[in-house]
C-alpha cells in the first residue's frame, strides 16, 4: 500500500486524513496521482504540472530534489502532502 | 534573579545565565514576532534585535499583540521596543527599521546566537535560511495559515535546512488568511525552542517538522531528512 497523509487544510479539502492505495507495480508520482488517486487529491495540484503547489515528501524526503513527478512510488512508501504555510 | 525564579526551578541558575548571555535576532515583528519576542524578553535573553520596516495597521491588530489601536501608523519596531523594554528593562532591545536586505541580514546574523523567523514571505525566509547556514547559526522557522502552522528548528550541520524541506520558493500568497491565535501558538513554540537551544534543556525540533492543527487541536510530527543535493546546506 502507498500511504498518503494529508496535512493541514489539505485534510479539510480532501475530507480525509490518510488514504491507502495498493498499486499493481511501481509507478511514477505523476501516474499515481493521475490514475490511482481520486479527483479530490488530484485537484490539489494545478494543471501546469507545478509540483511546487504543495510540499510533497516521500519517505520524509522532498521529491523536488529527487526527480519531482518522475519519482517512483512503491507499495510500502509513505507520502506526505503538506500545504505551504507562509504567514507570519 | 527573582524575576526568573520559577523558570530557574526548571532550567537551573546555569541555564538562566546562558539565556542572559545569549542574543536573538527576530526578523519580522508581526504575529509570530509579537508572540516570540514577548516570551524571549520575559525569559531574560540578554539582547534582542528586531527587524521590520512596517508600520502598525488596523488589520494587524487581531494577531500582532504587541500593538494597540493607538499605535496605528507608528513604526512596528519602535513600538515593539517600548513594550518589550517595559516588560523587562534588563534586556537590551535593538530596533532596526529597515527592509530585510541581504546586506542587513548578513550583518545582523553575525551579531547574534539565534535567529527567529517572524516573516510572512518565502523569499526573505530563504535568504535568512541561507545566511544562517553559511554562518552556522540556528534558525527557528515557523509559518502560519488559517488555523494551521508549522515549526522547524534548523541547526546547521545537525539536521535539514529550510530548503531541504522546500527546495524552491513557493508562490507567495497575499493576503494570507490567519486566525488570531495561530501565530501566537507558533511564536511561543519558537521562543521555547530558543530557550532549549541555549540552555541545552530538552530536545529541539531539529529534523522534525511540527504541524499545529488548530481545527482539531492537535500536533503532528513529520521527520524531515537532510537532502544530499540541497542547494544550500549539502556542501557544508
Amino acid at each position: 500500500m502507498v500511504k498518503i497523509i494529508l496535512v493541514g487544510y489539505l485534510r479539510e479539502k480532501v475530507g480525509r486524513k490518510t488514504i491507502e492505495v495498493k498499486i499493481p507495480k511501481p509507478v511514477t508520482f505523476k501516474e499515481f496521482i493521475e490514475k490511482y488517486i481520486g479527483d479530490k487529491v488530484k485537484s490539489i495540484f494545478s494543471e501546469d504540472d507545478d509540483i511546487e503547489d504543495v510540499i510533497v515528501l516521500v519517505n520524509n524526503e522532498s521529491i523536488t530534489l529527487k526527480g519531482g513527478w518522475k519519482i517512483i512510488l512503491k507499495n510500502e512508501d509513505t507520502v506526505h502532502l503538506i500545504p505551504f504555510m507562509g504567514g507570519g | 534573579m527573582e524575576r526568573y525564579h520559577r523558570q530557574i526551578l526548571v532550567l537551573g541558575e546555569e541555564g538562566q545565565r546562558r539565556i542572559r548571555n545569549s542574543s536573538v535576532l527576530i526578523v519580522g515583528v508581526g504575529g509570530l514576532g509579537s508572540a516570540s519576542s514577548l516570551y524571549l524578553v520575559s525569559s531574560g535573553f540578554g539582547k534582542v534585535i528586531l527587524v521590520d520596516n512596517g508600520r502598525v495597521e488596523l488589520s494587524n491588530l487581531n494577531r500582532q499583540i504587541l500593538y494597540t489601536t493607538e499605535d496605528i501608523g507608528r513604526p512596528k519596531v519602535y513600538v515593539a521596543a517600548e513594550r518589550l523594554s517595559s516588560l523587562n528593562p534588563e534586556v537590551e532591545i535593538e530596533p532596526v527599521m529597515e527592509e530585510a536586505s541581504e546586506d542587513l541580514i548578513r550583518e545582523l546574523v553575525k551579531k547574534v546566537d539565534i535567529v527567529v523567523d517572524g516573516l510572512d514571505n518565502w523569499e526573505t525566509r530563504f535568504l535568512v535560511n541561507r545566511v544562517c547556514v553559511e554562518k552556522g547559526k540556528p534558525f527557528i522557522h515557523a509559518g502560519v495559515r488559517g488555523m494551521y502552522g508549522q515549526l522547524l528548528t534548523i541547526v546547521p550541520g545537525k539536521g535539514p535546512c529550510l530548503q531541504c524541506l522546500i527546495p524552491k520558493p513557493p508562490k507567495e500568497e497575499t493576503p494570507i488568511p490567519v486566525v488570531s491565535t495561530t501565530p501566537g501558538v507558533l511564536g511561543l513554540l519558537q521562543a521555547t525552542e530558543a530557550i532549549k537551544l541555549v540552555t541545552g534543556y530538552g530536545e529541539p525540533s531539529i529534523g522534525r517538522l511540527i504541524i499545529y492543527d488548530g481545527v482539531t487541536t492537535s500536533f503532528r510530527e513529520i521527520k524531515v531528512s537532510r537532502m544530499k543535493n540541497c542547494p544550500v546546506c549539502s556542501k557544508r
